[in-house]
């Protein structure tokens, strides 16, 4: 008795969970072809974001005109140690176009590789010499972009950083006006903290 | 390292069989890898490159990075389950998700009713395991477990699961004795727009969601969400119909604001009504005495509201406080139960000098129940209510600042069956490098009696007596019920060995006393219900003691860009012992084997060229011995294409090997198991 009563209410049940499911899909389906892309923007990977915003810098600094230009007509980006972008450098930025310049990605093994790099990239990993690398650097042409804690005390350019899920930026301004790196001022606006150089927020 | 672990796990036949499956399934795996080099995948994402740097600034992120940062900092064994994980598992509920975690033991009874615990003491109601959502319990006080087939919250809305092995209890108050699984879904901003999914399957024969998130203003936003299920029934252990289908239809809503830049809000609720099958064994009649295995269907609703108040005093110091409501009833015939919870938290974290992290706290929770007695199930008194208070402090000492934090706390509790109780703990984490962290930890903590303890008489069973006197064989609760305690021990290490492979190790040991024993009474008369019978008592007791240790293993491998294997493996004994006084000779040894020894898992997913992807993980669970269960591999895949951003389909496959299993057979469990069928779904989800 109470078995079929159970299994009617089941029949029951399904029946109306399926007419409902079809209503609404059948909804959606035509919400969706009548209005056209109205994505919600859900969260994007890390990463994925970071390399954007590598994208943009190198959109917002200007280069000394003497800047060596081994690659011709190329934009180089480079990572040294373990590479956290995991292909999303390859897949949102490689061969993209900042003036009449492309694009080109590099991942380097060793310091000693960084020559023609116009942005690097320097991952955690090489948290240990991160000073020496960076006082090695000193006066070069490269922005330095990292994320270790004290990137910018130890002479870095462009450190990222996390606020909430929002990927944020601090300017090491001396850093990058030492090596005649000329920083946008709506790059130093956006910038969550802007330390040295003159008129420092 | 990861050939040790292998080799451990080898030394049972039938996990040997699943990595030699493992081995073809990598080199099919690796060889479409290789074929799929020259293809590119990944074309539909939108080029983040043409949004203007502003906005960039706007969106929010996914940060791996940032969980496992503060995870590798936790001195406790922290297992989480992550958006990533439960897109690419084939579970379609919490407890299937649970099979992930390695020395989580999950085994499941029928289509609705799971046996789930950490490190042993598995059973229907698993009464050392504290569960909450988003901050609320669900943790019966009147039955002291969980109803894990009430426990409906819809995968989509889930930001990730936290499960803790070990005690809890200093931090998340009592029944933290073995662990604590936390389920905390996502914020109204994280699911904007609109969802819709709809699956059809041959056990989970048709279940979706429907949801819409928006914005009220610019500082607050809403979702409000409709979903349900219907579950086929599965057969029982003859083959019959096993009379276990189930059902839920919920409804509920999240808002969070930020009313200041220091202040955010929360408020949720949700409520659900749902019908599960089972098959109850019970008295049918006390003369002549007959004992027999009879359908009911379990009804259960419930619905909770819960506000959270968020407020940032200043850099090293923030407040909270937390208010919800909860209702649940459910019944079957042969019980019900209702119980209403008021629950009020309030914590502050505040740094104290340049060494001292305090976090502190104080709750209060109310719980009053209302109970049916029926010929099976009574509680005595029928209607009661109990208070909880509980005040908490912890500071983490910054030792050695970035390397080595002592993190010191108690919490104290007040309840109405035992009083006091005191659960400290004491904790080390060693930062050795970047990569390299090892932590140890002592703890206590303590398990609270609750109304199926102290007040509960259930009549489980009718005998044919001496002069056709009829025996009816009966379990009281005892008002003298005390805590179940147990001390612990426990030391892990994490390392992240390459950019490319992690593994997480943990020991433990574990010392407990009091624990629950049956012991008999004095035989009595009794005339009521008809005719006169003799009833023989068997009470609740704290007279057995004993010990449990184990390893507990996971490894994540991102063995090349496009896949990764995460294998897990946990290892666990336990021995229990008789107090002097104790007459009771079986509850020791189910319990010891009740638990599975070995479990392992290897779960796969593979980002196929073409907008696909490839999950598959196996799952091996130990014999359980006094059960008569035998061990057994659960075998999951699916497949989802995903042409676009906003829509997706998926193919998935459970139980593959076996067309159907056992997992539990639990003594005193009323309701009968059922087999676990292989089974299939597609599910469909469009996002607008």
């Amino acid at each position: 008795m109470i078995r079929k009563a159970n299994s009617g209410l089941f029949a029951a049940m399904r029946a109306n969970l399926l007419a409902l499911w079809s209503v609404v899909l059948f909804a959606a389906v035509f919400h969706a072809t009548g209005s056209g892309t109205v994505w919600a923007q859900s969260t994007v990977d890390e990463y994925r974001m970071k390399a954007a915003f590598l994208f943009h810098f190198a959109q917002l600094v200007e280069w000394p005109a003497d800047t060596p230009a081994d690659g011709g007509n190329s934009l180089f980006l480079c990572t040294l140690g373990e590479d956290p972008f995991r292909g999303e450098l390859e897949n949102t930025v490689e061969g993209k176009q900042i003036g009449s310049r492309t694009l080109r990605i590099r991942h380097l093994k060793s310091p000693q590789d960084t020559r023609g790099c116009h942005v690097l990239f320097i991952s955690n990993s090489e948290d240990k010499r991160m000073a020496v690398l960076l006082a090695n650097l000193r006066n070069a042409p490269v922005l330095t972009v990292g994320e270790a804690d004290d990137f910018l005390g130890a002479g870095g350019m462009i450190r990222f950083c996390l606020e909430g899920n929002k990927v944020r930026f601090e300017i090491n301004r001396e850093a990058a006006e030492s090596a005649r790196l000329r920083i946008s001022s709506q790059l130093l606006l956006l910038a969550k903290n802007v330390v040295g150089g003159n008129g420092g927020k | 390292m990861f050939e040790r672990q292998e080799r451990d796990i080898r030394s049972d036949g039938a996990v040997r069989l699943v990595f030699g499956r493992y081995a073809i399934l990598g080199s099919v795996l690796f060889f479409l890898f290789l074929a799929s080099q020259g293809a590119h995948g990944q074309a539909t994402q939108p080029d983040l490159t043409k949004v203007n740097l502003e906005d960039l600034m706007n969106i929010e992120v996914t940060s791996v990075a940032k969980k496992e940062q503060r995870l590798s900092r936790t001195a406790a064994a922290v297992f989480v389950i992550t958006q990533n994980d439960i897109q690419h598992s084939s579970a379609t509920n919490i407890p299937d998700l649970l099979r992930m975690v390695p020395g989580v033991d999950v085994a499941q009874i029928n289509a609705s009713k799971w046996a789930i615990s950490i490190r042993g003491f598995n059973g229907q109601y698993s009464n050392k395991l504290l569960v909450l959502i988003d901050g609320r319990t669900v943790y019966s006080p009147l039955l002291s477990g969980v109803f894990w087939d009430a426990q409906d919250v819809p995968l989509e809305n889930i930001d990730r699961i936290e499960v803790i092995r070990g005690p809890g209890a200093t931090v998340w108050g009592a029944n933290a004795v073995d662990g604590v699984i936390s389920v905390i879904t996502k914020k109204a901003s994280d699911t904007q727009g609109g969802l819709l999914t709809q699956g059809v399957g041959t056990s989970d024969q048709a279940g979706g969601i429907a949801r819409y998130g928006g914005k009220f203003g610019s500082n607050a936003a809403y979702r409000v969400f409709a979903d349900g299920f219907a579950y086929n029934h599965f057969p029982d252990v003859a083959g019959r119909n096993g009379n276990d289908g189930w059902n839920i239809v919920q409804g509920g809503f999240r808002v969070d604001a930020n009313a200041s830049a220091q202040d955010s809000i929360t408020v949720e609720g949700d409520a659900h009504s749902g019908n599960a099958g089972e098959m109850v064994s019970s008295v049918v009649s006390i003369f002549p005495p007959v004992n027999g295995a009879l359908p009911f269907n379990d009804r259960f609703s419930g619905w909770n509201l819960l506000s959270r108040w968020n407020h940032v005093v200043s850099p090293h110091s923030e407040t909270s406080l937390q208010v919800y409501f909860d209702r649940s009833t459910r019944g079957d015939g042969t019980y019900g139960i209702g119980v209403n919870t008021f629950d009020v938290d309030f914590q502050q974290h505040v740094g104290w000098g340049e060494r001292h992290d305090f976090v502190w706290g104080g709750a209060y929770r109310v719980s009053s129940d209302q109970t049916v007695t029926t010929p099976r199930i009574s509680f005595n008194p029928a209607s009661r209510t109990t208070q909880l208070f509980s005040c908490f402090v912890q500071d983490e000492i910054a030792v050695l600042p970035d390397r080595v934090y002592l993190s010191l706390g108690f919490k104290l509790e007040h309840n109405d069956y035992t009083g006091f109780g005191l659960q400290p703990s004491a904790r080390i984490s060693w930062t050795l490098s970047n990569r390299n962290m090892f932590w140890a930890a002592v703890s206590q903590a303590e398990r609270t009696p609750a109304r199926s303890d102290t007040n509960i008489r259930v009549n489980y069973a009718v005998l044919p007596g001496p002069n056709g006197l009829p025996l009816l064989i009966s379990i009281f609760g005892n008002p003298g019920f005390k805590n179940e305690v147990v001390r612990t021990v426990e030391a892990g290490y994490r390392t992240q060995l390459t950019n490319r492979f992690s593994l997480d190790a943990t020991v433990f040991f574990n010392n407990y006393s009091d624990l629950v024993s049956l012991e008999p009474g004095t035989p009595f008369l009794e005339t009521r219900p008809p005719p006169l019978h003799v009833v023989i008592p068997r009470f609740f007791a704290n007279l057995e003691h004993g010990e449990t240790h184990g390893l507990e293993v996971s490894a994540n491998w991102r063995v090349v860009n496009r896949w990764s294997l995460s294998p897990g493996y946990s290892f666990l004994t336990i021995h229990l012992h008789r107090d002097a006084l104790s007459q009771d000779l079986t509850t020791a040894a189910e319990t010891e084997g009740g638990s599975p020894h070995h479990q392992a898992q290897l779960r796969s997913h593979v980002d196929l060229p073409g907008k696909w992807s490839w999950n598959m993980s196996a799952y091996f669970v130990g014999r359980l011995w006094a059960q008569g269960v035998p061990s057994y591999t659960r075998l999951d895949t699916n497949l989802t294409w995903q042409p676009a951003e906003r829509f997706s389909i998926t193919v998935a496959g459970e139980n593959l090997l076996k067309d159907h299993h056992l997992e539990y057979m639990g003594p005193y469990s009323s309701i009968l198991p059922s087999m676990i069928k292989r089974s299939a779904y597609a599910k469909i989800a469009w996002r607008f």
